[in-house]
């Protein structure tokens, strides 16, 4: 009768010892991984699933590498430079604040490169979920404001057929120079009125923080499409 | 009721734990990494996740005795450390410029298998650090190096290195695994020439070295810095070439290479190789079984390298004679593999203006001891049983040290007796000014045990005349 | 009477320096450099060879601690305790002692500034009426010679150039203005700092310089490709290198600048 007991007696006590043992095991683990702010550790997701990504696509063909971290947290609105929209708005770049902002610097003489940047986001704007779509926007930041005026850019977008989560602007040459700093655009003008530079798709958080950048042209927009969805 | 709640606690418990788990699956595994000669461990592991963090530095340290330059490196060290990880892995790498650098750099590693194998995505000014990620697609042994534009001039400056893809389960084991990197050095000055060295884009250009390496100075693997081995066992090498000019006729005197992976590649593919050919930006494993005791030498064996610009390495190997294998001679062509005829060394060596002091001249003497006679006598003047006769308590050198003069002016051949032990090789001739003969005649005659006196130049002068008129 | 003499003596003697040499009331150098041109290192496909740069003027020095220390006197949203993450990186000034201590162990109060980022360089520049200067306008300046216009001419020249890359870092970071002037009078170009240009990142290459011939299509959409015009350039080509591996919120311990300004209209306030 005894034998009986002290098993009874140990028996149910087992079960809850292993139970605070998976309980003290997980919790350890769960604290050193997950950082104290959630969206970091998405950041941190973003940033490597890319590079997995793009390197899974091709082996060894040309394949745009992998995106340098954005290496600050601070939202770039705090320069605040002035612009006029495609609709000839005077807005400052804080008025971008409250959504997530997909930018890209580019001008509407280009033939090459330009078009396919502005298919890029189209297609990512296609990929965006209904329910979320009040929460994205797109911008087009002109390095050519002597050609680019607001009329050239309202043109533009009809042209291209950009719909009312677009805008398109124009800024003084500080202004542009200012935001290419800031994102790390590289451009020059040649000498032949032609503008190289960089083919980037900037991704700003609604505070205007840098959260993903997508180097290339076509290149898969999963990992930034997912990163919107997961926070918006 | 309390069933309940126990299955819910257990359930959410399982949960978690499986949760955990895989989280925990996400920790890269930090790649250690090994600096040259040591080669770092065999991996048995299976492919993952894995992060290497490599820090690039300007440092100024020796490139031979009394010459100093200012190398850029991978690590702190020429060559930078050797990386094994396994094909399949997923590395994350982390490129750190030391803030006190003045270059940009980045990284180009063969292994990898995108645009300019990583040096795009980690062009990083000083102070700063690029992350890329790769998968490792092939085995093999690949070098690394930087490729910031002048590329040529990262190289040259000493950055590169080799990063070893293992093949899932590891290569086949051995007892000992050795990682040496050659490579060649533009200076200045000539070879020798004393004090802090920069860099010749010139002679780069015209591939005219000054220095050929290993393991990124002269000596670096000489005397008791050699590596050793016993008798019977295993020996393999990660050998790397890098560059930034010359290929390299790999050889080990006394040894035949039973196995030879060749350009690094994983196929053991070529078995009783004498000489083995290394790519400027490649790399080759071989692999022998030491048999006999005594020392193993590694040279280029575009030969001139190994003797006047430093291109010697070595391997001690201890234990138990094996008379049938090896009686004690070894096979002495490689000086002069044509004949005979003794030839001149042509060293280069200013005329000291200023008199100098006993001490300063004993100093200057070693200097060129070390520059011109270690490579064969040993640093300690102990020289190489039955190849190079010792210069420490030698009973040859002391008993005429005017024949030593003669034979520094005019070389020797033919058979010696030295402490017993018979010598019959070629010394060649060298050429020096006679107070730089002095100078090294008094350092050798007063070292390691040895009792003479220091000569003059003009002393050395007259030897000089009367062996002309012989 | 004798004081009123004095004083007017005086005040005619400032009119005249202030009339002679406009811009060196402070005693901080401006040199008025010609318009001209020089052989670019790099230049993109059907650039002519030489590239011409209109006249303009540039600080004969780098800005110097001392002064950039009388910039975050007056302006302190530019102190080390106020840095603003977005505008320089975590080594801002690190060198200072403190907020508004401008020495340290490693530097004089007239060695070169370092540890700015472009952000603060632009603002100094701007708020004593000037700008950075353009690549173009810093490479013509920094092709002379000491005694001709072509330094690459001179015997020596790029040899004496590519040594600094050769030499370790010094213990103690020089003052400015120990070294001789170029042709156009100005200093320190070479041997001491790397220097920020106002168009930095107007540099169209990927940091895999051997891919440079081709200008990538994929990352850069532009007119062609980069060809490098003169080979022997090295110094040059490693400006680049530095160049095209910075943000604008950097800052290296090594890099500085100096100031320039066109040579109209500029309202150049000289209060250091």
């Amino acid at each position: 009768m005894k034998m009986i007991e002290q098993e009874k007696f140990w028996g149910t006590r087992k079960i809850w010892i292993t139970i605070g043992l998976f309980w003290v095991f997980a919790l350890q683990g769960v604290k050193a991984e997950t950082p104290s702010d959630g969206f970091e550790k998405h950041l941190q997701l973003a940033t490597m699933n890319a590079g997995e990504m793009s390197h899974e696509m091709s082996h060894g063909n040309h394949n745009a590498p992998e995106s340098h971290s954005p290496g600050h947290a601070n939202s770039v609105y705090q320069i605040d430079f002035t612009w006029e929209t495609q609709s000839q708005q005077k807005i400052q770049s804080s008025d971008l604040r409250g959504k997530f902002q997909l930018v890209i610097l580019a001008y509407t003489e280009c033939s090459h490169a330009c078009p396919i940047l502005v298919a890029d986001l189209k297609h990512i704007e296609g990929l965006i979920p209904k329910r979320i779509q009040e929460q994205v926007g797109f911008v087009f930041v002109s390095i050519d404001p002597e050609r680019d005026t607001p009329d050239q850019l309202h043109q533009f977008s009809k042209k291209m057929d950009l719909g009312t989560g677009w805008h398109l602007l124009h800024g003084d040459s500080t202004a542009v120079m200012g935001m290419a700093a800031l994102l790390g655009v590289k451009f020059r003008q040649e000498p032949d009125g032609s503008f190289s530079h960089s083919n980037l798709i900037t991704l700003l958080d609604p505070e205007g923080k840098i959260v993903f950048r997508l180097e290339g042209l076509q290149q898969n927009p999963d990992a930034l499409v997912h990163l919107i969805i997961e926070n918006a | 009721m309390k069933n309940y709640l126990k299955r819910i606690l257990l359930l959410t418990s399982v949960l978690l734990f499986i949760f955990d788990a895989g989280v925990l699956a996400e920790q890269r595994l930090q790649v250690p990494l090994a600096y040259a000669p040591d080669a770092g461990k065999t991996l048995t592991r299976s492919p993952g996740k894995v992060r290497v963090d490599l820090e690039t530095k300007e440092v100024t340290g020796r490139l031979a005795d009394g010459v100093e330059y200012n190398f850029w490196t991978f690590g702190g060290t020429v060559p930078g450390p050797i990386i094994r990880i396994v094909e399949g892995d997923e590395v994350e790498f982390h490129l750190n410029n030391h803030p006190s650098s003045k270059m940009p750099h980045n990284i180009d590693l063969h292994a990898v298998t995108g645009p300019g194998g990583g040096a795009a995505a980690s062009l990083t000014a000083p102070g700063h650090t690029s992350t890329f990620s790769f998968k490792a697609l092939s085995a093999g042994l690949y070098v690394y190096h930087c490729a910031t534009a002048p590329v040529g001039m990262h190289i040259a400056n000493g950055m590169y290195g080799l990063i070893l893809v293992e093949p899932e389960g590891g290569l086949p084991p051995v007892d000992r695994e050795f990682y040496v990197v050659q490579s060649d050095f533009y200076t200045k000055g000539k070879y020798g020439q004393e004090g802090l060295q920069p860099f010749s884009m010139e002679k780069a250009i015209d591939e005219h070295a000054d220095y050929v390496v290993f393991n990124g100075s002269v000596g670096a693997m000489v005397g008791d810095n050699a590596v050793r081995a016993k008798v019977g066992e295993t020996v393999r090498l990660f050998i790397g070439n890098g560059g930034p000019n010359l290929v390299s006729s790999f050889h080990v005197i006394g040894e035949i290479f039973d196995t030879v992976y060749t350009e690094g590649g994983i196929l053991p593919n070529q078995k009783n190789v004498q000489s083995t050919l290394i790519p400027a930006g490649g790399s080759a494993i071989v692999e022998f079984k030491v048999e006999v005791p005594g020392t193993l030498i590694l040279v280029d064996h575009s030969i001139f390298r190994a003797f006047n610009k430093g291109a010697i390495a070595m391997i001690k190997v201890e234990g138990e004679d094996n008379s049938t294998v090896y009686s004690g001679k070894q096979a002495d062509t490689i000086y002069l593999p044509e004949g005979g005829a003794i030839q001149e060394v042509l060293v280069a060596s200013e005329e000291s203006l200023t008199p100098m002091s006993h001490q300063e001249r004993l100093s200057r003497g070693q200097r060129l001891y070390e520059q011109n006679c270690a490579a064969c006598h040993q640093m300690e003047g102990q020289g190489i049983v039955g190849v190079f006769p010792p210069l420490a308590s030698s009973d040859y050198l002391m008993e005429d040290l005017e024949r030593a003069i003669g034979i520094v002016i005019n070389g020797l051949e033919g058979e010696i007796i030295v402490n017993g032990e018979r010598y019959n090789n070629i010394m060649p001739s060298q050429r020096l000014t006679d107070s730089d003969i002095a100078n090294v005649i008094g350092y050798i005659s007063n070292a390691w045990g040895n009792e003479g006196r220091l000569y003059s130049a003009p002393e050395v002068a007259t030897i000089r005349a009367s062996l002309k008129s012989h | 009477m004798k004081l009123i003499w004095g004083k007017l003596f005086a005040l005619i003697g400032v009119l005249i320096a202030l009339v002679m040499n406009p811009q060196s009331v402070s005693g901080r150098e401006l040199i008025k450099i010609p318009p001209g041109s020089y052989q670019s290192a790099y230049r993109n496909e059907g650039d002519p060879v030489q590239v011409q740069v209109d006249g303009f003027l540039m600080d004969a020095l780098p800005v110097t601690n001392d002064q950039f220390f009388n910039f975050v006197k007056d302006d302190q949203r530019w102190r080390r305790s106020a840095r603003n993450d977005l505008l320089a990186d975590s080594h801002y000034l690190s060198h200072w002692k403190g907020d508004l201590d401008p020495a340290g162990p490693n530097h004089y109060l007239d060695s070169p500034v370092t540890n700015v980022s472009w952000f603060a360089a632009v603002e100094y520049c701007r708020s004593r009426g000037k700008r950075l200067p353009t690549i173009n306008e810093w490479e013509y300046a920094a092709s002379a010679g000491l005694t001709t216009l072509e330094g690459s001419g001179e015997l020596g020249f790029n040899q004496y150039v590519l040594e600094w890359y050769s030499r370790p870092a010094p213990p103690v970071l020089p003052a400015v203005g120990n070294s001789a002037r170029n042709f156009f009078g100005i200093g320190d170009m070479h041997g001491l700092i790397w220097e920020w240009v106002l168009d930095f990142n107007s540099i169209l290459v990927s940091g895999e310089s051997r891919g440079d011939g081709g200008l990538e299509r994929e990352l850069f959409c532009g007119a062609g490709a980069i060809r490098s015009a003169n080979v022997n350039d090295y110094p040059a080509f490693m400006r680049f290198g530095l160049r095209s591996s910075l943000q604008a919120r950097y800052t290296v311990n090594n890099l500085g600048f100096r100031c320039a300004a066109d040579l109209l209209g500029s309202g150049i306030n000289e209060n250091d």
